[in-house]
């Protein structure tokens, strides 16, 4: 009797140590939780580092973009200069004050920062172009910027609006 | 630690979002676009060039530009690229590749894993074909949704109870309409219906034909044999459609735009209305109409059992459309969020669940409801913490006394957007005694609102002087249903005037008592310095002032007496200062026991009422 006793003891305190066990594996310790806030806050922090760095480069990166939107905006009205100005007209001295309209409106985008591209004739770059056509020709060889359709513009390393281009084939 | 992006693979356009301190943000692309044309391109060269580039050269190198190559997933389709043949899941890559190499750029780091959306009707061969494109890039993904789930997403229905959603979803050069089933988790696609030819580029088509018309009818000139009108005619089109969203009328004027035989230039003037738009895009409106009725019978459901509707793509703008629909269900439109841009942020919703961001709640964090603040002199709420206060939060404001001697003030903590502290809620009061007798204004009590992130609120107090501290915690303040919040919010908005008008008296009013009480003990410490009329001008404008205090009503009589005593008053104080020695002035605070205040410490000078 007395060695089952000890037996049954023994398998008793098995029981309750595995139960134990269990216990203590489905509860986390607090090591673990404060190793969980402890990841929670680092990420978090360095996300936030990162926002912070993102900023600082989008906050330099904002007066340049504004530039681009509003010479972007602009540049239909240079457009319609550009063709007022090239358009057959009698009177001499009306198309003169044009043709000085035009210039003035050139000056001041270009004393912002707005830059002309000058694609004719170069390799066709889509970076830059946007071709809206092919054409057959033999002035040219193939694959090169060989009309001008409407003027591009950058302005620093941006760019406002890719020139309008036909490519030779 | 990488992130999960959300990305909308579509046919004609593509958009990469990501999750960013809680909420899914997109993600410009490195030509500074929100949106990425679905365009591949390869160069003379061998060059691979994707999105708007890859567009800009599709005239010059037709054959060597894939499009829309979305609508040939998970089929044995392949593209001839100079004698090389490409599957649809490589050129997805390539576009893939793309967002990715964006995604990579806007947040510093590697990107290894994603979530892509799918058309709800999508095979499984189709989403296999989606996912080896994800694989090809790069990109574990993580996942495949539906686009309607992932706009439905956006749009927090997850978190809501369980309900059925038609999604109309008008992009580019395609219409999907899907009903689907959400709650607890569970999506349930229910019926999909749609047009994979359909979308807002035919819109501006039909814009396009009609400015042509119309100038053929005035100048008898055909346009559409220059290609570089038509180009130009293309961008007003479409111009003149996103305006018509928001206005009755636009303007269509393009001077210039051609000439005629004789060699004189024409211009184009046209006015579009919203009407005559209506009008020339009624068949496509109509074409979207089919689909949805197809979808809503297929579902088995009747109109009144789908509880929202979402609007997705950018044509789902045009207000005939919107209109149509809500004839169509009889309900109001779930609107908000940029129709072009919902579904990539849904997918990097979803992203962030299954990064553990979002579940972890690290990213939920709350916001104060309704504004803290405390009472001052004249009733006044004096706000500390503003609504929509991201919290935990602390704030610190020193106050003053109202009162010579005062022994101790009353902290009354209120919520509330009102400009009273009677019209707004009590949270809790308590005193801080034991101030140490002083001149009203000198002692410095500083206030401080602490909220940590249960939306407990510790309101502090402490005299400055004596180092004395009181305080109180309030565990109730954001028990509030969501409709007493917003009771709240627009009874502050309803009596906005009405409030900033006793405001103003009772600034007035306190800064007329002010002054008197300055001026008078000024008077009482240099009176010996002015000459005795001006003592008795200055005394006599303080009995003006005072009596106009006395009166009810009188916010700008009170107004102009403060001004004309202030401006007196500092002409006489300015003779003084002059007559004494620089270091007098300093001399002046040491005797009178205090130190004298820096310019702008922040304090305000409206104070606590005597107890």
């Amino acid at each position: 009797m007395d060695i089952e006793n000890e037996n049954l003891d023994e398998t008793t305190e098995e029981i309750f140590e595995e139960e134990i066990e269990q216990e203590e594996q489905a509860v986390p310790s607090f090591q673990e939780l404060i190793e969980a806030e402890k990841d929670k806050y680092l990420r978090l922090y360095a996300e936030f580092d990162n926002f912070r760095k993102r900023t600082v480069k989008e906050k330099t990166e904002m007066y340049n973009n504004a530039t681009v939107d509003v010479i972007a905006e602009l540049l239909p009205v240079l457009d319609s200069f550009e063709r007022a100005a090239n358009a057959d007209s009698t009177d001499e001295t009306y198309k003169k004050g044009v043709v000085m309209l035009l210039e003035q409106f050139k000056n001041i985008i270009t004393k912002i920062g707005a830059v002309e591209l000058e694609p004719l004739g170069e390799d066709f770059d889509p970076n830059f172009h946007n071709a809206i056509k092919t054409v057959e020709t033999d002035e040219f060889e193939s694959g090169k910027v060989c009309q001008v359709f409407q003027k591009g513009f950058k302005y620093k390393d941006k760019l406002i609006r890719p020139a309008m281009v036909g490519v030779s084939q | 630690m990488s992130k999960i992006i959300g990305i909308d693979l579509g046919t004609t356009n593509s958009c990469v979002a990501v999750m960013e301190g809680g909420n899914p943000v997109v993600i410009t692309n490195s030509e500074g676009n929100r949106t990425t044309p679905s365009v591949v391109g390869f160069s003379k060269t061998g060059e691979r060039l994707v999105g708007q580039i890859a567009k800009r050269q599709a005239v010059a190198n037709a054959k060597n530009t894939i499009s829309s190559i979305k609508r040939h997933m998970g089929t044995d389709y392949k593209v001839d690229i100079d004698g090389k043949k490409y599957t649809p899941q490589e050129v997805s890559a390539m576009i893939l590749g793309k967002l990715k190499a964006d995604a990579e750029a806007y947040l510093g780091e590697t990107v290894t894993e994603a979530v892509i959306t799918v058309p709800a009707y999508f095979t499984d061969s189709q989403r296999q074909a989606t996912k080896d494109a994800g694989q090809i890039a790069g990109l574990t993904v993580k996942r495949i949704i539906n686009e309607p789930t992932a706009a439905a997403l956006s749009y927090g229905i997850d978190k809501e109870n369980e309900q059925k959603v038609l999604v109309y979803d008008l992009g580019g050069g395609t219409f999907d309409v899907s009903i689907i089933d959400m709650g607890d988790g569970v999506t349930e696609v229910l019926a999909t219906a749609g047009n994979n030819r359909l979308g807002g580029d035919d819109f501006d088509q039909k814009v396009i034909n009609w400015i042509v018309a119309e100038f053929k009818k005035a100048n008898g000139i055909d346009l559409t044999g220059d290609a570089m009108v038509m180009q130009r005619l293309k961008e007003a089109a479409e111009k003149a459609k996103i305006d018509l969203s928001n206005v009755t009328t636009t303007n269509i004027n393009l001077p210039f735009i051609t000439v005629d035989p004789s060699g004189t230039p024409c211009h184009l003037d046209l006015t579009l209305t919203q009407a005559k738009f209506n009008e020339l895009t009624s068949d496509l409106v109509e074409a979207t109409i089919g689909p949805v009725r197809q979808a809503i019978k297929d579902s088995g459901l009747a109109a009144n059992e789908i509880q929202k509707v979402l609007m997705v793509g950018g044509s789902s703008r045009i207000p005939a459309v919107q209109d149509a629909i809500k004839k169509l269900l009889g309900k109001e439109l779930f609107k908000g969020i940029n129709p072009d841009e919902c579904v990539a942020l849904g997918a990097a919703y979803q992203g962030g669940i299954l990064g553990g961001d979002v579940k972890q709640g690290l990213l939920l964090l709350d916001v104060t409801p309704l504004s803290l603040g405390i009472e001052t002199a004249g009733g006044i709420c004096t706000k500390m913490i503003s609504r929509n206060t991201t919290i935990p939060t602390k704030k610190s404001q020193v106050f003053s006394t109202y009162s010579d001697n005062q022994p101790a003030v009353d902290i009354n903590v209120l919520q509330g957007e009102r400009e009273f502290a009677r019209d707004n809620k009590q949270l809790g009061t308590f005193q801080l005694n034991g101030i140490a007798p002083a001149p009203r204004g000198v002692p410095q009590i500083e206030v401080s609102f602490d909220i940590d992130a249960n939306g407990i609120v510790h309101v502090t107090a402490k005299d400055l002087g004596t180092g004395k501290v009181q305080n109180i915690t309030i565990t109730s303040s954001t028990n509030m249903s969501k409709d007493d919040i917003d009771k709240a919010v627009r009874d502050a908005e309803a009596y906005a005037d009405d409030d900033k008008k006793r405001r103003d008296a009772v600034d007035a009013k306190n800064n007329g008592e002010n002054l008197t009480f300055q001026c008078e003990k000024a008077l009482n410490d240099f009176g010996d310095k002015v000459s005795a009329e001006e003592k008795t001008m200055i005394q006599g404008k303080i009995a003006d002032l005072k009596a106009e205090l006395e009166k009810e009503d009188n916010t700008e009589n009170i107004k102009a007496k403060t001004d004309e005593l202030q401006k007196a008053f500092y002409e006489i104080s300015g003779k003084v200062y002059q007559q004494a020695a620089p270091g007098d002035g300093q001399q002046y605070y040491q005797e009178e026991g205090g130190t004298p205040p820096p310019a702008d410490d922040g304090i305000i000078d409206a104070d606590f009422k005597e107890v």
